[in-house]
């Protein structure tokens, strides 16, 4: 089985972001079955400011819909997005024909069959309230705990805690502990990074509450989708509108000029 | 520094000598208890228990056992009368104690009033999985909404019951139903033509409230219509849910080796030890 790993961030292209690649590309090896390749890929244009805005999303998303095509003719068996922000969650879905599996979607729900309710930890407000808002689409506000941030985690910070992780652990140690006083009784990391540096650090649960290990379990569920798929399970419809055909697809995109 | 220390104090750590210690390699065989609230050998059921069973051993990996286990009897009226699945639950609880004890990787609830979804999960530690709880979140990652499709209105409206439960019901539109009993089950199979010809006219009725998923509930319905090549109606899935149960078993059987689990129970050591006998003891 084959599955093509798609981060938002500038992995691959921006020689920032080298470590987290590296750690992430270990660990997805290490989650994996024996007969599962996952190739991890990021996209070459980020801006920081993407969080915030809906354009800056939709301009960013664009790579991710080319690159989710990519996959598809390269004949991956699945597409997943290890982002949290569920970017081109409706796109994917017209998209694709092979399963794609979003990592916050997946995260909650797996967190709901592991758990009563489930909070977020996310690096920042934005990101959280982006989070949230996904909560709310996916009709699952009622198992969910009110998160929390850490106040801001520039890059710089994310790639120095793999090196010196005890500043970062205390700040997640707080943010943590606020929200298992709310009642959260499973925690979800809010960034792919993060998780990566938490499961790198060996850390499963904050005060006896477990820390969802969101990067295993987007792998575990994509191994699962595909199986499922094969054993002839296919997604449905979502709303009014139909899905375009692939003819639809190929000549739109002629039309917009994108082939 | 000391709230740093505090902070490492806090953390459980899980590195890949305890992922081994708990499970070696992932890959290796896991065996799972899938668990009914039907009676093993029960005439009525005999149909449908050859048939979950064939195909279990068709869809799970080829390392993975699944044994299926019963309950004593098949009280009257376990698809819907919460007084029969009180009566069920009980043994279920003490099933899966048992299968906890006898090293068993995961125990699968089969029937689809997901009995003892509270109990277990409080009780043992073993992974657990509920078929309808497992579809329900299965159905929300494929399509927009869902909506059961049942053998009679009384476990529609249990169904429907369950799923608010568990807080997805603003993901599910109204079911649709027959109007047979698990007493149908046998003849359904005898002569299928109406049978499946009912489910499609009323299914078009929750397709045209919006369902993009259909889940098919008792089980027995989700294996007639497997049996019967009913993979789609006008075009919207039918979630086989039996098979969603199976896969998300295995998987939830490889994160545990990983470390990944559920929260612990709400009760004490000493509670769950003083409980566990009870349900243990013969009565």
């Amino acid at each position: 089985m084959r599955i093509w790993y798609q981060s938002y961030s500038a992995i691959g292209f921006d020689p920032r972001w080298s470590y987290y690649e590296e750690h992430l590309k270990r660990y997805v090896r290490e989650v994996a079955r024996p007969t599962t390749e996952v190739s991890v890929h990021g996209v070459p244009l980020m801006v920081d400011k993407m969080v915030n805005s809906r354009y800056l999303q939709y301009l960013h998303s664009r790579q991710i819909h080319e690159n989710a095509l990519e996959a598809e003719r390269q004949g991956y068996d699945a597409f997943v997005l290890g982002g949290m922000l569920d970017l081109a969650y409706h796109e994917l879905q017209e998209l694709l024909t092979i399963p794609v599996i979003f990592i916050a979607e997946t995260s909650f729900h797996v967190a709901c069959l592991l758990s009563p309710n489930f909070s977020v930890i996310a690096p920042n407000g934005a990101v959280l309230k982006g989070i949230e808002g996904r909560v709310e689409d996916y009709g699952l506000g009622k198992r969910y705990v009110p998160g929390v941030h850490l106040g801001g985690m520039p890059l710089e910070d994310m790639v120095a805690s793999f090196a010196d992780p005890g500043p970062v652990l205390q700040r997640i140690s707080e943010a943590a502990r606020q929200v298992i006083a709310r009642g959260a009784r499973m925690l979800i990391p809010g960034f792919g990074a993060l998780n990566v540096f938490l499961a790198a650090q060996g850390v499963r649960e904050w005060d006896g509450i477990p820390v969802l290990d969101n990067t295993a379990v987007l792998i575990k569920m994509a191994e699962t989708r595909v199986d499922l798929h094969t054993l002839g399970t296919r997604p449905g419809g979502r709303g009014p509108n139909a899905a375009p055909s692939r003819e639809d697809v190929r000549a739109a995109r002629r039309l917009y000029g994108l082939d | 520094m000391d709230s740093t220390r505090d902070a490492l104090a806090a953390m459980r750590p899980a590195t890949r000598a305890h992922r081994q210690a708990v499970g070696g390699a992932m890959g290796n065989g896991a065996r799972i208890w899938a668990q009914s609230c039907s009676a093993e050998g029960d005439a009525i059921w005999g149909v449908y228990q050859e048939s979950v069973k064939r195909h279990a051993r068709r869809i799970a990996r080829p390392e993975t056992e699944i044994e299926f286990h019963g309950v004593g009897t098949t009280f009257p009226g376990i698809d819907h009368l919460d007084s029969a699945e009180h009566l069920a639950t009980v043994e279920v609880i003490r099933n899966a104690i048992q299968a906890e004890q006898q090293g068993y990787a995961a125990f699968v609830m089969i029937s689809t009033i997901d009995a003892g979804h509270r109990e277990v999960r409080e009780l043992t530690d073993l992974p657990a999985v509920f078929i309808t709880e497992c579809a329900i979140h299965l159905a929300c990652q494929l399509a927009g909404k869902f909506a059961f499709l049942t053998h009679n209105r009384k476990i529609l409206e249990k169904m429907e019951r369950i799923a608010r439960g568990y807080g997805l019901g603003e993901r599910m539109v109204d079911g649709a139903s027959l109007d047979l009993t698990y007493r149908d089950f046998r003849r359904m199979y005898e002569d299928p033509e109406p049978v499946l010809a009912a489910f499609v006219s009323e299914a078009r009725k929750a397709i045209d409230r919006g369902a993009g998923i259909l889940l098919p509930a008792g089980n027995p319905v989700n294996m007639f219509l497997l049996d019967h090549g009913v993979r789609t109606i006008e075009g919207v899935p039918v979630l086989d849910s039996f098979g969603a149960a199976v896969k998300t078993a295995e998987m939830l059987v490889d994160l545990a080796r990983m470390g990944i689990t559920r929260g612990g129970s709400p009760g004490t050591m000493e509670q769950r030890e003083g409980l566990r006998a009870h349900y243990r003891s013969p009565r």
